[in-house]
């Protein structure tokens, strides 16, 4: 199930929460791990098991570290086990076909994938969860959950499930245990739904059928100035699919009792790719700096060694994107800058206003038809169109059609309606029908609605 | 409970949200809409198969957003916003100017799963080119084939400039070079015809056929083409059906949409005979039932059933519909020679407002319809003489209609 839906909105959203408000204290977390196995078996019963397996495995290896305090080889045998089981799930569905097809592409083998219709709803996400609980309770830096319900409750509930942001058990272990739900949260929550709602249903959707019909046309079809406005479209419709989607999610979280943690912060307005990647999918990177850069000594080591940790953790964020080769090279891309900045462009950066914006703005747009393309010969030709002029009319059409879409998203992903929220939003009423006025444009929409797809549904 | 006051936000939501989910659950579910011309989703029935295959779950969710309260309305809102968002286009419909709504048809090599119905695949394209090909290569018989282009070909002076739609001028005859299979077949090319009429109403603004007047232009030059005389039209007279609203409005909802009218002729016939479902109880007290060649079919003494006009589905009164087959027989003939003549006419619902006018030039006609034909081509063909055999579909049709293939067959 998805949150921009009739279905979530009208019929799970109220019999959920209904129930939820209305379950004892103590039975919450067992309400929540219902609701949310629900939530997710709607559509794709199937994969429900392969997810209930990742939390049975690491709650047994959280208790097994738990109960061997002095055992170090026991402790690490545990730990091992989360990480080969949890990565070994995520390279089998996502990774196997990539692996087979490029050997046998090398090697002129024949040798056939593994049938996956489709990747276990999540996979990426919750694995990455239960596996950095694991390795916090292995470092000790939380003590490990005795409740299998309360554990599930963590991995599966379902505001985070399927596309993040992702949450860690330390984020929430407190709550999980000890939560007030006041209606000051619930209202503040169904503020940030409306407005994730709203960034989903009513920009991305809307600015990216721009970009699909660009892609339908076929990129050999299409003018110069339409490719870069099918790309620009782009660019805002995966900034307003996901971190809409980490709002609803971090807004159904606020009316459960949870503060997951803040998953983008504008990250259109950066001035060099550095702190684009601080204020884009924060929680990846912040997992990625955890779990993977800083483990292997991060900047605290010899320079070749530092590039070198870099590469890694950057390989790794374009491969977690997909089981592609234009993913790896959208890491390596952005690696690249990562490095040049960090020797010596970023305090040039740093010293200009308008300059860096527009080098940051024109490498992340660039990195985006990277992303968007999986065909290596179809990217030849999205670039070859973009980077050798040849003119059209046909963009006049387009820029017509979507022209106040495009101003609107463009103003949407800077702060000045953050701005105005802080000067205006005291006025409870003000706010209220703001957000109502958003809500019921964004369910029109959705009633008809023939394109609504999930970008991140595919990771 | 005051405190609730407090927070607007969280009080208003809630309600909206509880009162549609409650409007929602008690509004009895609806069989069709008629104002989008289709048949909704009906409550699945949860199985365990269907349940773990997740048939389920997808038919559920379409069923609970075809079904909900105030479906319409939403639909309207949606179109207004869209408006007002300076859009010129909802649902794959541009808005023209002069009222004129037009499809924005597009052939593209990989349509994705979220592509509308005016997107068309290349692959369907080129099977169907092939797919009658192949038929005109099986039979060494005279026939003619035309394409109808749709109206954003014709009526250019009201299609918004940078519309990026297939060229018909040019694919036209281009397609025909393709199909050309020998000299068997004649290629009949409406569109320079058609343009030089282009300022009167020759195709509906809200709809994806050509007017009454538009198909007997085209008639005019079929006739010319085959040496017939075409009927003279200030020789016949019309009617007026007001408040059409085609598909193209149900799709698009284009706020301040002018309506179109239909005009018909109602020709005499002798007789009109089409299959028919028998189990329509309400159709088949219209007529007698008849059988013809195994085929249960409705006999009926006029071409057009006039209830449809009470509908928003106003065109499907002409030749009641789109049966599989049918066959006209009428005394209209102009030039009546000796034996009957018989024409054979392959086609869309393009066709449906132009036979009429071929009534009186053909003393039998019959109507054959590849989405539901009931008998294979090759028997109507090889079993029945014809002294003209005519193809005739619109541009967009023929590249996406999954049926052309049953030409072979």
């Amino acid at each position: 199930m998805v949150f921009s839906s009739i279905l979530f909105l009208f019929r799970f959203m109220p019999i959920a929460f209904l129930l939820y408000y209305l379950t004892p204290k103590k039975m919450k977390n067992l309400a929540l791990f219902v609701l949310s196995l629900i939530f997710y078996s709607w559509g794709e019963p199937k994969y429900f098991p392969i997810m209930l397996l990742s939390v049975i495995i690491d709650y047994t290896v959280g208790q097994g570290i738990k109960r061997n305090p002095n055992n170090v080889t026991k402790k690490r045998l545990f730990l091992l086990v989360s990480i080969f089981a949890n990565l070994g799930l995520l390279f089998f569905f996502k990774y196997t076909n990539f692996f087979v097809g490029n050997i046998n592409s090398l090697l002129g083998t024949q040798w056939s994938g593994i049938v996956v219709e489709k990747l276990p709803l999540g996979i990426s996400f919750y694995t990455f969860q239960t596996m950095s609980y694991s390795i916090d309770v292995y470092r000790g830096k939380v003590e490990a959950e005795d409740n299998i319900i309360n554990f599930g409750a963590y991995v599966v509930m379902f505001p985070q499930l399927i596309a993040g942001p992702i949450v860690t058990y330390a984020d929430v272990s407190r709550e999980l245990k000890y939560r007030e739900i006041t209606l000051a949260q619930i209202d503040d929550g169904v503020r940030l739904f409306i407005m994730g709602l709203g960034s989903k249903v009513l920009i991305a959707n809307n600015i990216g059928s721009l970009w699909t019909e660009v892609q339908m046309l076929g990129f050999a079809n299409v003018s110069t100035p339409l490719a870069w406005l099918g790309v620009l479209a782009f660019s805002l419709q995966i900034y307003f699919d996901f971190s809409g989607y980490s709002l609803m999610a971090i807004g159904l979280g606020k009316m459960l009792g949870f503060q997951f943690p803040q998953n983008f912060n504008y990250p259109y307005i950066s001035r060099s790719i550095t702190e684009f990647w601080r204020r884009w999918h924060m929680t990846l990177g912040s997992w990625f700096r955890e779990y993977v850069y800083i483990p292997m000594g991060g900047n605290r080591v010899k320079p070749a060694r530092h590039i070198f940790n870099m590469f890694v953790v950057w390989f790794l964020t374009g491969f977690w994107h997909g089981a592609n080769w234009n993913f790896i090279l959208w890491g390596l891309y952005f690696f690249t800058f990562l490095v040049i900045e960090k020797r010596f462009l970023k305090q040039y950066l740093d010293k200009s206003q308008v300059l860096s914006r527009v080098y940051t703005l024109s490498i992340v747009i660039v990195s985006w038809a990277i992303f968007a393309v999986s065909g290596m010969e179809e990217l030849k030709g999205l670039f070859s169109k973009m980077f050798a002029f040849q003119w059209g009319g046909d963009w006049l059409y387009y820029l017509q059609n979507y022209g106040i879409t495009f101003i609107l998203a463009v103003i949407c992903s800077t702060p000045v309606l953050k701005k105005m929220y802080e000067k205006w939003g005291s006025i409870q009423w003000l706010k209220a029908g703001f957000l109502m006025v958003v809500a019921v444009i964004s369910v029109a929409y959705l009633v008809d609605s023939t394109y609504n797809p999930f970008l991140y549904f595919n990771f | 409970m005051k405190r609730i006051l407090n927070y607007p936000t969280l009080l208003l939501f809630a309600l909206f949200i509880m009162g549609f989910a409650v409007a929602d659950a008690v509004t009895p579910d609806k069989v069709t809409s008629s104002f989008e011309n289709r048949k909704l989703q009906q409550k699945p029935e949860l199985t365990v198969t269907s349940f773990f295959d997740s048939s389920f779950g997808t038919a559920y969710e379409t069923y609970i957003n075809d079904q909900f309260a105030g479906r319409d309305q939403w639909i309207s809102l949606k179109a207004q916003t869209e408006a007002a968002l300076g859009k010129i286009e909802n649902n794959g419909i541009v808005y023209g100017k002069n009222g004129y709504l037009f499809e924005k048809l597009q052939i593209s090599p990989n349509p994705g799963p979220g592509a509308g119905s005016n997107v068309v695949d290349e692959k369907r394209v080129n099977n169907n080119i092939r797919f009658a090909k192949e038929f005109f290569e099986m039979y060494n018989l005279p026939m003619t084939f035309a394409l109808a282009p749709n109206s954003y070909a014709v009526v250019q002076q009201y299609v918004p400039t940078g519309m990026n739609s297939p060229n018909q001028e040019e694919m036209i005859p281009a397609l025909y070079q393709q199909i050309n299979a020998g000299e068997n077949v004649t290629f009949l090319n409406f569109i320079n015809t058609l343009r030089a009429h282009n300022t009167e109403e020759i195709y509906y603004k809200t709809d994806h056929h050509w007017t009454t007047l538009g198909a007997y232009y085209a008639y005019v030059q079929y006739c010319q083409e085959k040496g017939l005389t075409p009927v003279d039209l200030s020789r016949l007279s019309y009617e007026t059906e007001e408040d059409f609203y085609g598909t193209y409005y149900s799709k698009a909802r284009r706020p301040g949409q002018k309506a179109d009218e239909i005009h018909w002729y109602n020709v005499p016939v002798k007789s009109f005979q089409f299959a028919a479902d028998t189990q329509d109880k309400k159709l088949m007290a219209k007529g007698e039932q008849t059988e013809f060649q195994g085929i249960p079919m409705l006999s009926v003494n006029t071409l057009y059933n006039t209830d449809k006009f009470d509908t928003r589905d106003k065109y499907a009164a002409f030749m009641w519909g789109n049966p599989g087959l049918a066959i006209v027989e009428s005394e209209n003939n102009l030039n009546k020679g000796e034996a009957p003549r018989r024409l054979l006419l392959v086609k869309d619902s393009y066709a449906n407002s132009m036979i009429p006018f071929l009534t009186y030039n053909y003393d039998e006609i019959w109507v054959v319809d590849l989405r539901a034909v009931p008998q294979k081509m090759s028997q109507i063909l090889t079993e029945n003489t014809f002294d003209d055999i005519f193809i005739m579909y619109n541009f967009s049709t023929f590249l996406s209609d999954t049926n052309i293939g049953r030409l072979r067959f």
